[in-house]
């Protein structure tokens, strides 16, 4: 196996199932970080030809307006909207040019623990 | 310096450097339910003697916007998806899959009981509501989209909810 094969087989075996493809060649072949590769940018399409495990596993940013006013939350659901405002606020935010984040930050192996469902996914195939 | 080399060299702080999580930005958290609702919709089997049409009902003020309009007229498991809003109960009974909005679950067993024994997928994204007779909620988790199924809720409307589907579900009511 040559090394960046075997870059691309280590990363494949410490990311969770459905990491996508197009990142992980960009990481491997551009030697640069993940672009929109991840959810950002994925058309309404290509949402619903994703296997349901990946969509599993994508994160929307919560709007501001729909968090609190829209869905009508209140007492335990409005702390945890807040809380969510608050950690999205501290997280850097993708602009034009920029990379919006890396193959290391969008799957950090210490959280893989909380994604059974991809690790269990691992041995049943895809859907 | 190499072009690549700089690349390289660029993408290192990243690799290396403290861990984030990354959003998806221009994801709406209603845009990745309409996804995950047409995809309930592909794994969920219904009795012989259906029509052509699949009637996607959203009950209530729908907070799905033009995302769920495009699901209008695709075909999903050799039906073709016909998007309806309606703020009234006894029209459910026309539809195939009924998505119960949150301001309207209070009026959850009145919308149960009519649509009992009807082969109609009950979809939902409000606490509690799959294991009060819904057969699919989804659930919020870290902003992510996880969902809970009620497999005897399915089954007494003549549905059958694929078991694949089922291992990826954070709950399963039987």
């Amino acid at each position: 196996m040559n090394t960046p094969d075997r870059i691309l087989h280590n990363l494949s075996a410490m990311l969770p199932a459905c990491a996508c493809r197009p990142c992980l060649t960009s990481l491997v072949l551009l030697l640069a970080p993940c672009t929109a590769a991840w959810a950002h940018d994925y058309s309404f399409d290509e949402l619903l030809s994703m296997p349901l495990i990946c969509l599993l596993q994508l994160q929307f940013a919560p709007s501001h307006a729909q968090g609190a006013d829209a869905l009508h939350v209140g007492g335990e659901d409005r702390h945890a909207v807040n809380e969510t405002m608050q950690a999205d606020q501290r997280m850097p935010r993708k602009t034009p040019g920029s990379s919006g984040g890396n193959l290391m930050a969008a799957f950090p192996p210490e959280s893989m623990a909380d994604r059974p469902n991809c690790l269990r996914f691992r041995s049943r195939g895809w859907i | 310096m190499n072009l690549r080399v700089i690349a390289l060299l660029a993408s290192l702080p990243g690799l290396l450097g403290p861990v984030h999580t990354v959003q998806a930005d221009n994801l709406s958290e209603y845009r990745l339910k309409s996804a995950l609702l047409f995809n309930f919709v592909r794994f969920t089997e219904w009795p012989a003697g259906q029509g052509k049409t699949f009637n996607l009902c959203v009950y209530g003020p729908d907070p799905f916007g033009a995302d769920l309009d495009k699901l209008h007229g695709r075909s999903v498991t050799g039906h073709s998806l016909e998007v309806h809003r309606t703020n009234t109960v006894d029209s459910l009974g026309s539809c195939q899959i009924v998505f119960i909005t949150r301001p309207m679950i209070d009026n959850l067993p009145r919308v149960l009981d009519t649509l009992v024994g009807k082969p109609v997928l009950t979809v939902a994204d409000s606490p509690g509501a799959a294991r009060q007779g819904v057969a699919i909620n989804m659930v919020t988790e870290e902003n992510r989209i996880t969902f809970e199924a009620n497999l005897a809720a399915a089954r007494d409307n003549g549905l059958a909810l694929n078991s694949n589907m089922l291992r990826l579900a954070r709950e399963v009511y039987r």
